[in-house]
């Protein structure tokens, strides 16, 4: 029972989660609301069949039933069901068909003294399948309590909720680095990035399931994915770009054939891979957290923080000490002087779209372990990579890494004062505020405009 | 396979308010993007402040004149906003910015904590029930079969297709005036518009508003299509779909926008009619939820096939083609 409970929180958190490297609720984390005891079960009450969505309304220590809040369903801003919580607290609305929804509680019908938990949503998106009921939490707390009792510190909110952005920050700056590295190449910014993300990880996970895949462990399947989005990547260069620049369509095209591209894939993954989200086989559960001081983690995002910042480190090794590295630094640089030097840079922008396709693969199969695969999880982080590209500056490698560890760690606090749903708006703010202040990035050269 | 009723589909969404919204949309993108040579990613974010801006009006009482002002005024507003630091940037940096922008206001729109104001991801209703009021158009379907419109949506489509006649006349006359002639030049030769004395930056900023306040109308006329506005039709992809209808009708053309809108809702609703008969319930790897995406995908190739093969589209000139080759 407590362990369907913990499943229900964590499938909710990661679909509610509009970036895929959203805080998933700690186990010790302050639920006071979550019935770790009382969890509503996957069979539906009132002889529902069809799927459904369920939830049950209590607050407090004891976790006492609310009733007589109202919450309602709806799709592309439709509304489907609307019902109002019981005695014992719980509703059930049933719905059409599998898809996604938007679950929102009226907080006006909340009783006094009760109100959503300080940074939790009132609205959930959840992703329902064919079958079954899906249970939804929404935290609620008793006023003032929040403050007292058994919950972590505000400070280790904080820390833990930094601990998260970095992750999420080396992530995307692993994506990053590539998108960087292919506008200092080629002036093309990639709209197409987030499908080599979600290639990886999509690849990843067909190698990796059990069902419906090969079975492979994941490090082995993501050995295959990283190299299958290399591939991916040199398929861009050779298929699509490459014969572009030799028809010599401007760059501003080029960017307008990439968003064409990008549409076509994410559909094609849609259609291919299926609308619903899904799991590598092994990490998928909750497992004992790690403690580092203040700050617990579960051991997959401690591996991936640890393999994701060494990965950044090789890169930057890379490019500054191996002689392919300086290559493309020095195409990047001044492309003609590159060439009167003799390096072939049709060859360093092909090894340039390899290194950005394994990378992209990478993060994307962080992604995917430390959340869900999913067909547009590279649509959804593609704008948060950007940011991170343009705060550090376009084309500077470096800054593209530190550029992602800001967005990552700014957007991640955030997430102590605002909604989880706003964490993209304080990404894309501040990657409009340094475009504004300072349009060459943290790291960028002030350049001539062409 | 019934091919009658497909085409009927076509004919009727050819005509029908999504292809009036696109076909706004479209032309005030192609202010932006075809006549300037402005990089507007988040050209929806206009028509969403004009429909939200109309809405939230007429939920707070105000007629729908008044809202309809309201919208407008703020769809120039955010123009400026957005136009007067961003223009002076690199296209791919405009790109970024004002695709960002455009998230950035829809998630906050979408926001449950402003769902006092704006409904949250339930949206808006009510927002048109002054402009069907004074709809003279007699209760009843008008039309044949499945090509047919109550009284509601025909009074929108005539009026949403009357605004894009006048609109189409307006940018014929503007490519025409002094104005546009300067513009394309700034587009071909930026440095050299400016070496005559021209303020570049000036011109860029009221083209991009201009589009800005077309793009506010075609947010309102959306609004009237269901009577409400909600942010999940305000996404990125509805802006590429513009892009699509931009490039498909002719860059920089006069008719090309409407034009454009016409042929990719014939051939998308004919489309998506022949997929959901042919799949039905399942083929091969599609099933009856694929017909959707395998729409997209379509839009998406005809995106990169136009500008690789076609870069000036139905109408436009190859020797102006603003883009492509």
């Amino acid at each position: 029972m407590v362990l369907v409970a913990l499943l229900a929180l964590v499938a909710s958190a990661s679909l509610l989660s509009s970036l895929a490297g959203a805080q998933e609720p700690n186990p010790t984390a302050p639920t006071t609301t979550a019935p770790t005891t009382t969890a509503p079960t996957t069979t539906a009450p009132g002889g529902v069949t069809g799927p459904a969505i369920t939830t049950t309304l209590t607050a407090g220590k004891g976790g006492e039933p609310i009733e007589g809040v109202v919450v309602t369903v709806s799709r592309d801003g439709e509304q489907i069901g609307r019902a109002t919580s019981g005695p014992d607290g719980t509703l059930t609305i049933p719905v059409p068909e599998s898809g996604q929804y938007q679950v929102t509680l009226d907080k006006k019908s909340l009783p006094d003294g009760v109100e959503v938990q300080k940074g939790a949503p009132s609205t959930l998106t959840p992703f329902v399948q064919a079958s079954g009921s899906l249970p939804v939490v929404f935290r609620l707390t008793e006023a003032g309590q929040a403050d007292s009792g058994g919950g972590p510190s505000d400070v280790e909110r904080l820390t833990s909720l930094a601990a998260s952005g970095i992750r999420f920050g080396l992530v995307i700056a692993l994506a990053a680095v590539g998108l960087s590295l292919i506008f200092g190449t080629t002036g093309l910014t990639n709209f197409a990035h987030g499908e080599l993300i979600a290639f990886g990880a999509i690849v990843t996970w067909y190698l990796n399931a059990p069902n419906g895949g090969l079975g492979l462990p994941l490090l082995v399947a993501a050995v295959g994915g990283i190299l299958a989005s290399g591939l991916f990547g040199a398929s861009f260069e050779l298929g699509v770009y490459r014969p572009l620049r030799r028809r010599g369509m401007p760059v501003v095209s080029q960017m307008v054939v990439s968003i064409g591209l990008a549409f076509a894939l994410r559909y094609l993954f849609s259609i291919v891979f299926g609308q619903s989200p899904q799991q590598y086989a092994q990490y998928a559960a909750q497992s004992p957290t790690v403690s580092l001081g203040p700050v617990s983690l579960r051991p997959k995002d401690l591996v991936i923080t640890a393999v994701a910042f060494a990965c950044l480190i090789a890169i930057g090794l890379f490019l500054q000490r191996a002689r392919l590295g300086t290559a493309i630094r020095a195409v990047s640089d001044n492309r003609d002087l590159s060439i009167a030097s003799g390096i072939d840079d049709q060859r360093v922008i092909l090894i340039v779209w390899v290194v950005a396709g394994a990378l992209a693969g990478l993060s994307g199969i962080m992604l995917a372990s430390s959340d869900s695969t999913s067909w547009n999880m590279g649509q959804r982080v593609l704008l948060v990579t950007f940011a991170a590209v343009v705060l550090g500056g376009l084309g500077t490698t470096f800054g593209a890494m530190v550029g992602g560890l800001v967005v990552g760690i700014v957007s991640d606090l955030s997430t102590f004062w605002l909604d989880a749903d706003l964490k993209i708006v304080v990404a894309l703010a501040t990657l409009v505020v340094v475009l504004l202040i300072r349009p060459q990035g943290i790291f960028g050269v002030r350049t001539r405009t062409a | 396979m019934n091919l009658g009723a497909a085409l009927v589909d076509g004919l009727r969404d050819m005509v029908a308010v999504p292809s009036v919204v696109y076909a706004l949309g479209a032309i005030g993108l192609n202010i932006q993007f075809g006549f300037a040579g402005l990089l507007n990613f988040g050209s929806v974010a206009s028509g969403l402040v004009g429909a939200y801006g109309a809405s939230i009006a007429v939920d707070q009482g105000l007629p729908l004149w008044v809202g309809v002002i309201i919208g407008l005024a703020a769809a120039a507003l955010l123009g400026l906003l957005l136009g007067l630091p961003t223009l002076r940037l690199r296209a791919d940096y405009l790109a970024i910015a004002t695709i960002s922008a455009a998230e950035i206001i829809r998630v906050i729109v979408n926001s449950a904590r402003l769902q006092d104001v704006t409904g949250g991801p339930i949206g808006l209703t009510g927002g048109a029930d002054d402009f069907f009021a004074v709809n003279p158009i007699p209760e009843g379907r008008y039309g044949w079969g499945s090509f047919s419109f109550n009284q509601n949506t025909l009074w929108t489509i005539l009026v949403g297709w009357t605004i894009v006649i006048v609109l189409c006349l307006f940018v014929w006359g503007l490519a025409r005036s002094p104005w546009g002639r300067l513009l394309k030049a700034v587009r071909e030769d930026e440095d050299a518009a400016r070496s005559l004395g021209k303020n570049v930056f000036k011109l860029k900023l009221q083209a991009f508003v201009l589009g800005s306040v077309i793009g506010g109308i075609a947010g309102i006329i959306f609004m009237f299509d269901g009577g409400f506005v909600k942010p999940d039709f305000f996404v990125s992809q509805t802006t590429f779909n513009w892009y699509l209808v931009v490039i498909l009708g002719g860059v920089a053309t006069v008719l090309g926008p409407p034009v454009g809108a016409i042929v990719y809702w014939f051939v998308i609703s004919v489309l998506n009619s022949v997929l959901t008969q042919v799949i039905g319930d399942g083929w091969w790897i599609f099933d009856t939820t694929d017909t959707g995406a395998i729409r997209y995908v379509l839009v998406g190739l005809t995106i990169v096939l136009l500008l690789v093969f076609r870069p000036q589209g139905l109408l436009g000139d190859k020797d102006e083609a603003v883009i492509g080759e």
